[in-house]
Protein backbone atom coordinates (compact mmCIF):
# COMPACT_ATOMS: atom_id res chain seq x y z
CA UNK A 1 0.00 0.00 0.00
CA UNK A 2 2.87 2.29 0.76
CA UNK A 3 3.73 2.61 -2.88
CA UNK A 4 0.35 4.16 -3.56
CA UNK A 5 0.58 6.53 -0.67
CA UNK A 6 4.17 7.62 -0.94
CA UNK A 7 6.64 7.71 -3.77
CA UNK A 8 6.02 7.33 -7.44
CA UNK A 9 3.65 4.63 -8.62
CA UNK A 10 5.28 2.09 -10.93
CA UNK A 11 4.25 2.98 -14.46
CA UNK A 12 3.05 -0.52 -15.37
CA UNK A 13 0.87 -0.70 -12.26
CA UNK A 14 -0.63 2.69 -13.10
CA UNK A 15 -1.29 1.60 -16.69
CA UNK A 16 -3.02 -1.59 -15.56
CA UNK A 17 -5.13 0.49 -13.19
CA UNK A 18 -6.21 2.72 -16.09
CA UNK A 19 -7.02 -0.30 -18.30
CA UNK A 20 -9.09 -1.84 -15.47
CA UNK A 21 -10.97 1.43 -15.08
CA UNK A 22 -11.74 1.66 -18.82
CA UNK A 23 -13.10 -1.93 -18.80
CA UNK A 24 -15.20 -1.18 -15.74
CA UNK A 25 -16.64 1.88 -17.51
CA UNK A 26 -17.76 -0.30 -20.43
CA UNK A 27 -19.35 -2.74 -17.96
CA UNK A 28 -21.24 0.03 -16.19
CA UNK A 29 -22.51 1.36 -19.54
CA UNK A 30 -23.92 -2.07 -20.49
CA UNK A 31 -25.37 -2.64 -17.03
CA UNK A 32 -27.10 0.75 -17.01
CA UNK A 33 -28.57 -0.03 -20.42
CA UNK A 34 -30.04 -3.30 -19.09
CA UNK A 35 -31.29 -1.63 -15.90
CA UNK A 36 -33.11 0.92 -18.04
CA UNK A 37 -35.00 -1.88 -19.80
CA UNK A 38 -36.01 -3.51 -16.50
CA UNK A 39 -37.34 -0.35 -14.88
CA UNK A 40 -39.11 0.59 -18.13
CA UNK A 41 -40.98 -2.72 -17.73
CA UNK A 42 -42.27 -1.45 -14.38
CA UNK A 43 -39.74 -3.06 -12.03
CA UNK A 44 -38.94 -0.86 -9.00
CA UNK A 45 -35.37 0.46 -9.20
CA UNK A 46 -34.57 -0.47 -5.59
CA UNK A 47 -35.65 -4.08 -6.19
CA UNK A 48 -33.53 -4.25 -9.37
CA UNK A 49 -30.55 -2.93 -7.40
CA UNK A 50 -31.19 -5.43 -4.59
CA UNK A 51 -31.24 -8.49 -6.85
CA UNK A 52 -28.35 -7.19 -8.94
CA UNK A 53 -26.26 -6.82 -5.77
CA UNK A 54 -27.36 -10.27 -4.57
CA UNK A 55 -26.03 -11.85 -7.76
CA UNK A 56 -23.03 -9.52 -7.57
CA UNK A 57 -21.91 -10.67 -4.12
CA UNK A 58 -22.32 -14.34 -5.13
CA UNK A 59 -20.21 -13.78 -8.25
CA UNK A 60 -17.54 -11.72 -6.46
CA UNK A 61 -17.24 -14.39 -3.76
CA UNK A 62 -17.07 -17.11 -6.42
CA UNK A 63 -14.35 -15.30 -8.38
CA UNK A 64 -12.31 -14.51 -5.25
CA UNK A 65 -13.02 -17.56 -3.11
CA UNK A 66 -9.32 -18.34 -2.64
CA UNK A 67 -8.36 -14.77 -1.77
CA UNK A 68 -11.21 -14.38 0.72
CA UNK A 69 -10.78 -17.86 2.13
CA UNK A 70 -8.48 -16.89 5.00
CA UNK A 71 -9.17 -14.29 7.67
CA UNK A 72 -8.96 -10.95 5.83
CA UNK A 73 -6.84 -8.21 7.37
CA UNK A 74 -9.10 -5.22 7.95
CA UNK A 75 -8.33 -2.25 10.16
CA UNK A 76 -11.00 -0.66 12.32
CA UNK A 77 -11.00 2.55 10.30
CA UNK A 78 -11.40 0.53 7.10
CA UNK A 79 -14.62 -0.95 8.52
CA UNK A 80 -16.01 2.56 9.02
CA UNK A 81 -15.05 3.62 5.48
CA UNK A 82 -16.55 0.43 4.04
CA UNK A 83 -19.84 1.17 5.82
CA UNK A 84 -19.84 4.75 4.51
CA UNK A 85 -18.97 3.56 1.00
CA UNK A 86 -21.83 1.04 1.13
CA UNK A 87 -24.22 3.81 2.18
CA UNK A 88 -23.02 5.92 -0.76
CA UNK A 89 -23.28 3.10 -3.30
CA UNK A 90 -26.70 1.90 -2.02
CA UNK A 91 -27.99 5.46 -2.29
CA UNK A 92 -26.50 5.75 -5.78
CA UNK A 93 -27.89 2.47 -7.15
CA UNK A 94 -31.33 2.93 -5.56
CA UNK A 95 -31.62 6.54 -6.73
CA UNK A 96 -30.29 6.02 -10.24
CA UNK A 97 -32.38 2.95 -11.03
CA UNK A 98 -35.47 4.68 -9.65
CA UNK A 99 -34.58 7.72 -11.76
CA UNK A 100 -34.39 5.56 -14.90
CA UNK A 101 -38.13 4.88 -14.61
CA UNK A 102 -38.66 8.65 -14.99
CA UNK A 103 -35.96 9.69 -17.46
CA UNK A 104 -34.16 8.06 -20.40
CA UNK A 105 -30.78 6.40 -19.87
CA UNK A 106 -29.34 8.80 -22.45
CA UNK A 107 -30.37 11.69 -20.18
CA UNK A 108 -29.27 10.15 -16.88
CA UNK A 109 -25.90 8.71 -17.93
CA UNK A 110 -24.30 12.04 -18.89
CA UNK A 111 -25.35 13.56 -15.55
CA UNK A 112 -23.31 10.81 -13.89
CA UNK A 113 -20.36 12.21 -15.82
CA UNK A 114 -20.13 14.75 -12.98
CA UNK A 115 -19.11 11.99 -10.54
CA UNK A 116 -15.36 12.85 -10.85
CA UNK A 117 -16.01 16.41 -9.71
CA UNK A 118 -17.90 15.16 -6.64
CA UNK A 119 -15.05 12.73 -5.98
CA UNK A 120 -12.51 15.56 -6.22
CA UNK A 121 -14.38 17.55 -3.55
CA UNK A 122 -14.17 14.55 -1.21
CA UNK A 123 -10.52 13.90 -2.21
CA UNK A 124 -9.66 17.45 -1.13
CA UNK A 125 -10.95 16.71 2.38
CA UNK A 126 -10.28 12.98 2.84
CA UNK A 127 -7.25 12.07 0.71
CA UNK A 128 -5.19 15.21 1.07
CA UNK A 129 -2.09 13.31 2.20
CA UNK A 130 -2.46 10.38 -0.20
CA UNK A 131 -3.47 11.86 -3.55
CA UNK A 132 -2.93 15.19 -5.19
CA UNK A 133 -5.23 17.08 -7.51
CA UNK A 134 -2.73 18.85 -9.73
CA UNK A 135 -3.84 21.68 -12.05
CA UNK A 136 -3.43 19.30 -15.00
CA UNK A 137 -5.57 16.53 -13.48
CA UNK A 138 -8.20 19.12 -12.61
CA UNK A 139 -8.10 20.43 -16.20
CA UNK A 140 -8.34 16.87 -17.57
CA UNK A 141 -11.28 15.98 -15.31
CA UNK A 142 -13.02 19.27 -16.16
CA UNK A 143 -12.68 18.56 -19.89
CA UNK A 144 -14.16 15.07 -19.38
CA UNK A 145 -17.14 16.51 -17.50
CA UNK A 146 -17.62 19.29 -20.09
CA UNK A 147 -17.39 16.79 -22.96
CA UNK A 148 -19.92 14.45 -21.33
CA UNK A 149 -22.13 17.48 -20.61
CA UNK A 150 -22.05 18.58 -24.27
CA UNK A 151 -22.99 15.08 -25.41
CA UNK A 152 -25.76 14.87 -22.82
CA UNK A 153 -27.29 18.26 -23.64
CA UNK A 154 -27.13 17.85 -27.43
CA UNK A 155 -28.12 14.17 -27.77
CA UNK B 1 -51.68 20.80 -19.89
CA UNK B 2 -52.02 18.70 -16.74
CA UNK B 3 -50.25 15.71 -18.31
CA UNK B 4 -47.41 17.95 -19.54
CA UNK B 5 -46.93 19.30 -16.03
CA UNK B 6 -47.02 15.75 -14.58
CA UNK B 7 -44.43 14.58 -17.10
CA UNK B 8 -42.27 17.61 -16.36
CA UNK B 9 -42.33 16.90 -12.61
CA UNK B 10 -41.51 13.22 -13.28
CA UNK B 11 -38.48 14.27 -15.33
CA UNK B 12 -37.42 16.79 -12.68
CA UNK B 13 -37.65 14.08 -10.00
CA UNK B 14 -35.67 11.73 -12.23
CA UNK B 15 -32.93 14.30 -12.69
CA UNK B 16 -32.91 15.09 -8.95
CA UNK B 17 -32.54 11.38 -8.15
CA UNK B 18 -29.70 11.11 -10.68
CA UNK B 19 -27.95 14.03 -8.98
CA UNK B 20 -28.34 12.23 -5.63
CA UNK B 21 -26.84 9.13 -7.29
CA UNK B 22 -23.96 11.27 -8.60
CA UNK B 23 -23.14 12.44 -5.06
CA UNK B 24 -23.52 8.87 -3.73
CA UNK B 25 -21.11 7.44 -6.32
CA UNK B 26 -18.65 10.32 -6.06
CA UNK B 27 -18.50 10.08 -2.25
CA UNK B 28 -18.65 6.26 -2.26
CA UNK B 29 -15.59 6.08 -4.54
CA UNK B 30 -13.50 8.14 -2.13
CA UNK B 31 -14.80 6.30 0.96
CA UNK B 32 -13.91 2.99 -0.72
CA UNK B 33 -10.47 4.33 -1.59
CA UNK B 34 -9.97 5.32 2.08
CA UNK B 35 -11.01 1.80 3.14
CA UNK B 36 -8.37 0.33 0.80
CA UNK B 37 -5.63 1.76 3.01
CA UNK B 38 -6.72 -0.75 5.66
CA UNK B 39 -8.06 -3.68 3.62
CA UNK B 40 -7.64 -5.31 0.23
CA UNK B 41 -9.73 -4.09 -2.70
CA UNK B 42 -11.56 -7.44 -2.85
CA UNK B 43 -12.37 -7.40 0.87
CA UNK B 44 -13.63 -3.84 0.60
CA UNK B 45 -15.83 -4.76 -2.35
CA UNK B 46 -17.25 -7.98 -0.87
CA UNK B 47 -18.06 -6.28 2.45
CA UNK B 48 -19.49 -3.26 0.70
CA UNK B 49 -21.85 -5.26 -1.53
CA UNK B 50 -23.15 -7.17 1.48
CA UNK B 51 -23.96 -3.92 3.27
CA UNK B 52 -25.43 -2.49 0.05
CA UNK B 53 -27.78 -5.50 -0.23
CA UNK B 54 -28.92 -4.99 3.38
CA UNK B 55 -29.51 -1.27 2.80
CA UNK B 56 -31.40 -1.78 -0.48
CA UNK B 57 -33.40 -4.63 1.09
CA UNK B 58 -34.55 -2.44 3.99
CA UNK B 59 -35.39 0.50 1.70
CA UNK B 60 -37.18 -1.86 -0.73
CA UNK B 61 -39.30 -3.30 2.10
CA UNK B 62 -40.35 0.18 3.21
CA UNK B 63 -40.99 1.61 -0.28
CA UNK B 64 -42.34 -1.37 -2.22
CA UNK B 65 -43.41 -3.92 0.43
CA UNK B 66 -42.39 -7.59 0.71
CA UNK B 67 -44.51 -8.61 -2.31
CA UNK B 68 -42.18 -6.71 -4.67
CA UNK B 69 -39.33 -9.09 -3.81
CA UNK B 70 -41.41 -12.10 -4.87
CA UNK B 71 -42.74 -10.67 -8.13
CA UNK B 72 -39.86 -11.99 -10.24
CA UNK B 73 -39.58 -14.32 -13.21
CA UNK B 74 -36.78 -16.20 -14.96
CA UNK B 75 -36.16 -13.46 -17.53
CA UNK B 76 -35.77 -10.89 -14.75
CA UNK B 77 -33.38 -13.15 -12.85
CA UNK B 78 -31.35 -13.77 -16.01
CA UNK B 79 -31.00 -10.06 -16.75
CA UNK B 80 -30.09 -9.10 -13.16
CA UNK B 81 -27.55 -11.95 -13.09
CA UNK B 82 -25.85 -10.41 -16.14
CA UNK B 83 -26.13 -6.97 -14.54
CA UNK B 84 -24.66 -8.30 -11.29
CA UNK B 85 -21.70 -9.62 -13.23
CA UNK B 86 -21.26 -6.41 -15.23
CA UNK B 87 -21.71 -4.02 -12.30
CA UNK B 88 -19.93 -5.81 -9.49
CA UNK B 89 -17.39 -8.17 -11.11
CA UNK B 90 -16.21 -6.57 -14.33
CA UNK B 91 -17.48 -3.17 -13.13
CA UNK B 92 -16.73 -2.42 -9.50
CA UNK B 93 -14.15 -5.17 -8.91
CA UNK B 94 -12.04 -3.93 -11.83
CA UNK B 95 -12.70 -0.33 -10.86
CA UNK B 96 -11.61 -0.93 -7.26
CA UNK B 97 -8.42 -2.63 -8.42
CA UNK B 98 -7.96 0.20 -10.94
CA UNK B 99 -8.53 2.78 -8.21
CA UNK B 100 -6.03 1.06 -5.92
CA UNK B 101 -3.39 1.07 -8.67
CA UNK B 102 -4.04 4.44 -10.32
CA UNK B 103 -5.70 6.37 -7.48
CA UNK B 104 -9.18 7.85 -7.42
CA UNK B 105 -7.88 11.14 -8.84
CA UNK B 106 -7.08 9.44 -12.16
CA UNK B 107 -9.64 6.60 -12.12
CA UNK B 108 -12.77 8.68 -11.39
CA UNK B 109 -12.56 10.97 -14.47
CA UNK B 110 -11.82 8.00 -16.76
CA UNK B 111 -14.91 6.23 -15.40
CA UNK B 112 -16.81 9.50 -15.78
CA UNK B 113 -16.20 9.22 -19.54
CA UNK B 114 -18.31 6.02 -19.68
CA UNK B 115 -21.16 7.82 -21.52
CA UNK B 116 -18.72 8.15 -24.43
CA UNK B 117 -18.71 4.33 -24.61
CA UNK B 118 -22.51 4.30 -24.55
CA UNK B 119 -22.63 6.81 -27.43
CA UNK B 120 -20.04 4.81 -29.39
CA UNK B 121 -22.12 1.63 -28.96
CA UNK B 122 -25.22 3.51 -30.13
CA UNK B 123 -23.36 4.70 -33.27
CA UNK B 124 -21.64 1.40 -34.09
CA UNK B 125 -24.41 -1.07 -33.22
CA UNK B 126 -27.50 1.14 -33.14
CA UNK B 127 -26.85 2.84 -36.48
CA UNK B 128 -27.27 6.28 -34.90
CA UNK B 129 -25.89 9.26 -36.79
CA UNK B 130 -23.97 11.52 -34.37
CA UNK B 131 -24.42 15.28 -34.68
CA UNK B 132 -21.33 17.55 -34.72
CA UNK B 133 -21.82 18.46 -31.05
CA UNK B 134 -21.54 14.81 -30.04
CA UNK B 135 -18.29 14.54 -31.98
CA UNK B 136 -17.04 17.77 -30.34
CA UNK B 137 -17.95 16.35 -26.90
CA UNK B 138 -16.11 13.13 -27.73
CA UNK B 139 -12.99 15.04 -28.82
CA UNK B 140 -13.03 17.09 -25.59
CA UNK B 141 -13.38 13.89 -23.48
CA UNK B 142 -10.47 12.25 -25.30
CA UNK B 143 -8.41 15.43 -24.83
CA UNK B 144 -9.26 15.45 -21.10
CA UNK B 145 -8.27 11.81 -20.68
CA UNK B 146 -5.07 12.50 -22.63
CA UNK B 147 -4.17 15.26 -20.17
CA UNK B 148 -4.93 12.95 -17.22
CA UNK B 149 -2.67 10.27 -18.72
CA UNK B 150 0.25 12.66 -19.12
CA UNK B 151 -0.04 13.80 -15.50
CA UNK B 152 -0.83 10.41 -13.99
CA UNK B 153 2.38 9.89 -12.03
CA UNK B 154 2.37 13.27 -10.36
CA UNK B 155 -1.14 12.71 -8.96
CA UNK B 156 0.13 9.99 -6.63
CA UNK B 157 3.57 11.38 -5.82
Amino acid sequence: MSNTAHGQMPNRQMTSGIVFTILSGLSFAFSGFLANHLVDDGRPGVIVGFYESLFGVALVLAVNVRQLGGRPQVTRSAVLWIALAAAGFATAFGSFYTALSRIDFSVGAPILGAVPMVSYVFVLFLLRGEEHITPRTLLGATLVVVGVGIIGVTS
Amino acid sequence: MHSTSTRSSRVELGIALTLVATVGWGAGDVFARKAMFGASATTVLASMITLTIIALGIVGLFLEGPAAFGAIDLRFLGVVAIMGSLTWVTGNLLYFHGMKRAGVTIAAPILGAAPLAAITLAIVFGGEDPNPWVLLGAVIIVLGIGILMTDRNRALE
